[in-house]
């Protein structure tokens, strides 16, 4: 990996968006050009683009991923987007496929309906949260701080209070998004 | 390592070959570890669709500043230009009787939680839906309001929900939850008349503003004389 895309991959498995609308602005007059070979129209490659770079970020963010020496940031962009057109397309043929068999369900991608359901309550629970709570349940769920690493970051008084805090955001979470785990 | 600590390695790929071994086989053992490990995937699934709609809104936002073009987005700039240009225009239009805006400023304030007094230690959805309330945060009331109502319908809540939305500025959705309001038996039927009667004001519908102030005419209602002031107002 060069010093430079290290760099950038370090930066985005900190989350700086800053260096993440770099990437973005980069990359995307070669992508769009790129994903017209697929036959999609320039509105569809610019959103196929953007959820490509938010997964990319994500997959940094959440799994900590590094790229093997070999392998470019652009090259890893491209084919996270390439995956997307993928999907997507099938998913478009399966749409056609089953007027046939009125088989709609099966088209909900990756999540059961309740799952689904499940998912909008957390994330409204999730959203409706305060500040404060917002970031601490962010920083352990969705970054994979330590208990230690939040107590640095946001300068609590122990790790005891973190602890307590966490759990009370957690608590204030499942009770807004109305859902129980008991 | 403890459970929870093992289990955030698991989701962050920080475990070792060998240590994530030994967690998939534990996970198959464990009915207990099988239900906090669902419960951390959702919640991290959930975290990340709220992370994906921010940035998916901010890259739509860096690419119309780019491309130069209209952002399909919510604008808040344009929005309050617009706003004050309506506002010009309504001053234009609306020098008699009076400015409305100023008069609904000079009229409207928030009501207070006189429901559930917030008992500090109790952290019941309601306790924090007028904890919010009293904060002023009000996005976030109506959400919990919404959430406590979706459980069990309330007359009295759904006042506060409304009213939750006014003061987030949301007039028709407030107009419309008040009005749902006018058939209960609510203890706040007076303050929907008054709410209601600033709306329909704002909306410069005179007519139905002065009809609901006229149910203010007890001199104990609630905001009696203000009403009577707004009828002669509105009246002139």
């Amino acid at each position: 990996m060069e010093k430079d895309t290290e760099h950038i991959v370090n930066q985005l498995r900190c989350n700086n968006e800053k260096i993440l609308n770099e990437v973005y602005l980069n990359y995307r007059e070669s992508f769009v050009a790129f994903v017209k070979r697929y036959g999609l129209k320039n509105e569809d490659a610019v959103d196929v683009f953007q959820d490509a770079v938010i997964a990319m970020h994500q997959n940094f963010v959440i799994k900590q991923v590094t790229l093997h020496k070999d392998v470019s940031l652009k090259t890893y962009l491209f084919a996270i987007g390439k995956n997307i057109i993928k999907s997507k397309l099938k998913k478009e043929r399966q749409m056609y496929a089953v007027d046939d068999f009125n088989n709609w369900e099966s088209l909900d991608e990756e999540h059961e309906p309740t799952e689904a359901a499940l998912l909008i309550k957390m994330r409204n629970g999730f959203e409706g949260l305060g500040k404060k709570c917002k970031e601490i349940i962010t920083l352990f769920y969705y970054r994979g701080f330590s208990i230690n690493e939040i107590l640095d970051h946001m300068g609590y008084k122990d790790a005891n209070t973190v602890k307590s805090q966490k759990s009370r955001c957690l608590k204030q979470l499942k009770t807004l998004s109305n859902e129980s785990y008991e | 390592m403890n459970r929870e600590e093992i289990l955030q390695k698991y989701f962050h790929n920080r475990l070792s070959e060998k240590e994530r071994a030994q967690f998939e086989i534990d996970l198959q053992n464990s009915e207990q570890l099988q239900k906090e490990y669902k419960e951390y995937k959702h919640l991290q699934a959930a975290i990340k669709q709220s992370e994906y709609n921010r940035l998916k809104k901010e890259l739509k936002a860096l690419e119309a500043a780019k491309t130069g073009k209209k952002t399909t987005l919510f604008n808040w700039k344009i929005a309050a230009t617009l706003l004050i240009l309506v506002s010009i225009g309504g001053l234009w239009h609306l020098s008699q009787p009076a400015d409305v805006d100023k008069i609904y400023a000079q009229y409207f304030t928030e009501y207070p939680n006189t429901l559930k007094p917030v008992v500090r230690g109790n952290e019941d959805v309601q306790t924090l839906a007028f904890t919010y309330y009293e904060n002023n945060e009000y996005d976030k009331a109506a959400t919990a309001f919404s959430s406590l109502l979706s459980k069990n319908e309330d007359a009295d809540i759904r006042f506060y929900y409304a009213l939750s939305l006014l003061n987030d500025t949301k007039l028709e959705l407030a107009k419309h939850e008040l009005e749902a309001l006018l058939l209960t038996n609510t203890q706040y039927k007076a303050q929907l008349h008054w709410y209601l009667g600033l709306i329909e004001m704002k909306f410069g519908n005179n007519a139905k503003a002065i009809a609901y102030f006229e149910m203010l005419q007890d001199p104990q209602a609630f905001n009696h004389k203000k009403a009577q002031k707004l009828i002669a107002k509105l009246s002139r």
